[in-house]
């Protein structure tokens, strides 16, 4: 399987202002923001801009302070993709990984071939020792989206992926998309509320 | 009263073998070659435009989810599928006959002797070369085929999606396994879907 070698860069964001009148949750939408991620190939000079969902931010006229606050599922979906590709570029391409999931594809063809059991499969979100060793090379993206939009909550994703049956909790969406992104970021990077 | 039964005899078949074989034929002839165990009736082949078009090659293929990403649920690794996730991989498995005798070309001295190349080209230009191998490597009894992946990227087009594959070897010799038709609607060979995770 062909790998993308790349080097993370860091999280670039611009601010326009919001064409039209929108509101969300009851509040109007102030203004959006542009996220992109930088990349480059090593030795490259000039890396490569990949667009992230935007984030609209949302006023409060009944305030008199001037905080904004970034529409929940926006968010979420910033750091939902910002995840995939720092999975893509940085997980997926470390050799502890590639080579256990290649032998979760010889464990599967064997089983599939030879008519065994379904074999455990090694599962990269549980592989805290790996994933500790890897984050560092990505903390200045964490820190960016952090610093820009502000941490993931439980909700951002209950309110993107809504659980299609009145019942508490996440979907099975939602929960994926969690338990990945703490994989990505750390345990820490999804705040309850 | 009974009716008598009485069994059509079926005319004596002209034509070459390739056209007296059908598309389960080859996909049987794909089981064997592999163990008997892959190739699906959800396989797809190009023996009918071979037979027409006086190809070279009879291309048997099946799709299955690779061993990494594959999302929780949605089935397990090397299992047959349509549909995938951005994240996860496709894999394509193949087997090659003869277009002209319809008979299998699966030794693996043979292909590297007639120097036979697949590749996997994606709707979106993409090409995947594909290797003729042991699967998996190291076991017994020895299982070959065609092998080519795929990983989906965050930022590939979610959707239908086509492929085509095709077979080329030294002499000049080739086949190619297309897809026709509105990819929109459940035709067979049938398209990829991929989706968000």
């Amino acid at each position: 399987m062909e790998t993308n070698e790349k080097q993370i860069g860091e999280i670039q964001s611009s601010k326009r202002p919001k064409e039209g009148e929108e509101k969300l949750d009851g509040r109007p939408v102030d203004n959006v923001m542009e996220l992109q991620l930088l990349v480059s190939e090593e030795g490259e000079e000039e890396g490569e801009e990949i667009d992230l969902p935007e984030v609209r931010f949302l006023g409060n006229p009944e305030s008199e302070d001037d905080n904004l606050r970034p529409h929940g599922p926006d968010r979420a979906k910033v750091w939902k993709k910002t995840g995939e590709w720092v999975r893509q570029f940085a997980i997926e391409t470390h050799p502890t990984i590639r080579e256990r999931t290649y032998d979760n594809r010889l464990e599967a063809e064997k089983s599939y071939f030879h008519g065994e059991e379904e074999p455990d499969y090694y599962e990269w979100q549980e592989d805290e020792e790996t994933l500790a060793e890897i984050r560092p090379r990505y903390r200045q993206i964490k820190q960016g989206l952090i610093n820009q939009i502000g941490r993931p909550t439980r909700s951002d994703f209950g309110s993107l992926y809504p659980h299609k049956y009145d019942d508490p909790g996440l979907s099975e969406r939602g929960r994926r998309s969690v338990r990945d992104l703490k994989a990505v970021f750390g345990q820490d990077v999804v705040v309850s509320s | 009263m009974t009716e008598e039964v009485k069994e059509i005899e079926t005319p004596e078949e002209e034509g070459s073998l390739l056209e007296n074989l059908n598309r389960r034929d080859f996909i049987k002839g794909a089981a064997a070659a592999v163990g008997g165990i892959a190739f699906s009736s959800l396989a797809v082949t190009n023996f009918k435009a071979a037979a027409a078009e006086g190809q070279d090659y009879v291309i048997v293929n099946e799709v299955v989810k690779g061993g990494g990403g594959v999302v929780q649920g949605t089935g397990a690794p090397c299992e047959l599928s349509s549909t995938f996730k951005k994240g996860e991989t496709v894999v394509w498995h193949a087997v090659t006959f003869s277009g002209k005798t319809g008979e299998k070309i699966n030794d693996h001295a043979e292909i590297q002797e007639r120097g036979l190349k697949l590749q996997v080209e994606l709707e979106n230009g993409e090409k995947i070369d594909m290797h003729h191998g042991e699967h998996p490597p190291d076991e017994t009894p020895k299982v070959y085929f065609w092998a080519g992946s795929w990983k989906i990227s965050p930022g590939a087009s979610t959707g239908k999606m086509t492929y085509s594959i095709t077979a080329k070897d030294k002499e000049g010799g080739t086949g190619k396994l297309e897809m026709f038709g509105d990819k929109n609607v459940e035709t067979f060979p049938r398209a990829l879907t991929i989706e968000e995770r």
